[in-house]
């Protein structure tokens, strides 16, 4: 019983300790996107499991803690990139009910599609020329691997 | 030396997962169609996988680190159903396989010509049916908030302050 409460209280210190971090590192980057957040949480549960081998030696931590990273890398990527949740959380703010066709132009087609084309023409897997858009080399490289795995799961249609 | 005895029983279970997801998924013609059903599909093999996982050690030592293996084993399944979802319902993965090799596409004809000729307001919509059958929102011409999709608003703009995302990707 003693070690259920002294392995509760440590994981709340350290998830607690996750979020302080986590605020401060937000604050002092410039912008602070999903790769820098996965980044973040890898070297953090890398960080605590090295002082738990060392100090605490307990194995509930390395267990909780790689659950408790799974699901917050799960989470964050529905905060931040979720269409649903924007829809929701735009709603929730507006107050108001929201027309269809001018969600889809001034929201979803300007600040999720086009913002996500500008995003992969800044990764360097999309080349624009002359209003043109094409895969790069890089691009094509991850079609090719994207049409593996959707036939070895026998995905035809995708989005 | 326990942590290695732990991977390398969520190893097993890994093996024993996917090779049934695969049998599911080919000897049964389960195809991925949305979401909720790749969990589904998923679901079975994973109940599996741990008891097959547990049977095979339960004469050995190793089972006493079953529970901790059983917690890993909930994380492999849990990134393994994002991967799936990512692969079907991924917003950018489907943007990249729009394009052919060779294919140029102009903004405007790359918005008609998303997932597979579908167009971009397909998605949307899609999105927006999931969120109606979920009784989230009501759903006309015009799109309004329900009290449930008030409530989990509410979470979900308080958990973006937890997590400080102050953006959408």
């Amino acid at each position: 019983m003693e070690l259920f409460f002294k392995t509760v209280f440590s994981l709340l210190i350290i998830n607690f300790i996750f979020l302080i971090l986590n605020f401060f590192i937000t604050v002092s980057l410039k912008k602070y996107t999903y790769d820098k957040f996965f980044i973040y949480v890898i070297t953090y549960f890398i960080l605590i499991n090295f002082i738990n081998l060392i100090y605490l030696k307990n194995i509930h931590i390395f267990t909780f803690q790689a659950l408790f990273s799974v699901v917050v890398l799960l989470l964050y990527s529905g905060l931040y990139r979720s269409i649903s949740v924007k829809i929701m959380v735009y709603l929730y703010l507006k107050k108001v009910s929201v027309d269809i066709n001018s969600f889809y132009k001034n929201e979803f087609k300007e600040k999720s599609f086009n913002k996500r084309l500008k995003t992969l023409i800044d990764n360097g897997i999309l080349i624009k020329k002359n209003k043109q858009l094409t895969l790069s080399e890089k691009g094509k490289k991850y079609l090719k691997i994207f049409k593996i795995f959707q036939s070895i799961y026998r995905i035809k249609v995708n989005g | 030396m326990i942590i290695l005895q732990i991977i390398l029983l969520s190893s097993l279970f890994t093996v024993i997962f996917i090779g049934f997801h695969f049998i599911f998924l080919y000897l049964f013609s389960f195809n991925l169609i949305s979401f909720k059903k790749v969990v589904q599909q998923n679901i079975i093999p994973f109940v599996l996988g741990n008891l097959i996982c547990f049977y095979l050690v339960k004469d050995f030592e190793v089972h006493k680190l079953f529970l901790h293996s059983f917690i890993i084993n909930l994380s492999i399944f849990i990134i393994y159903v994002e991967f799936l979802s990512l692969l079907k319902t991924g917003f950018t993965i489907s943007i990249i396989t729009s394009f052919k090799k060779k294919q140029k596409f102009t903004t405007k004809k790359l918005i008609k010509s998303y997932a597979s000729g579908k167009g971009a307001k397909w998605i949307l919509l899609d999105r927006l049916d999931g969120l109606r059958q979920l009784k989230i929102i009501r759903l006309n011409k015009k799109i309004v908030l329900s009290q449930l999709g008030c409530f989990l608003s509410i979470i979900l703009i308080f958990l973006r302050k937890i997590f400080v995302v102050r953006d959408f990707g």
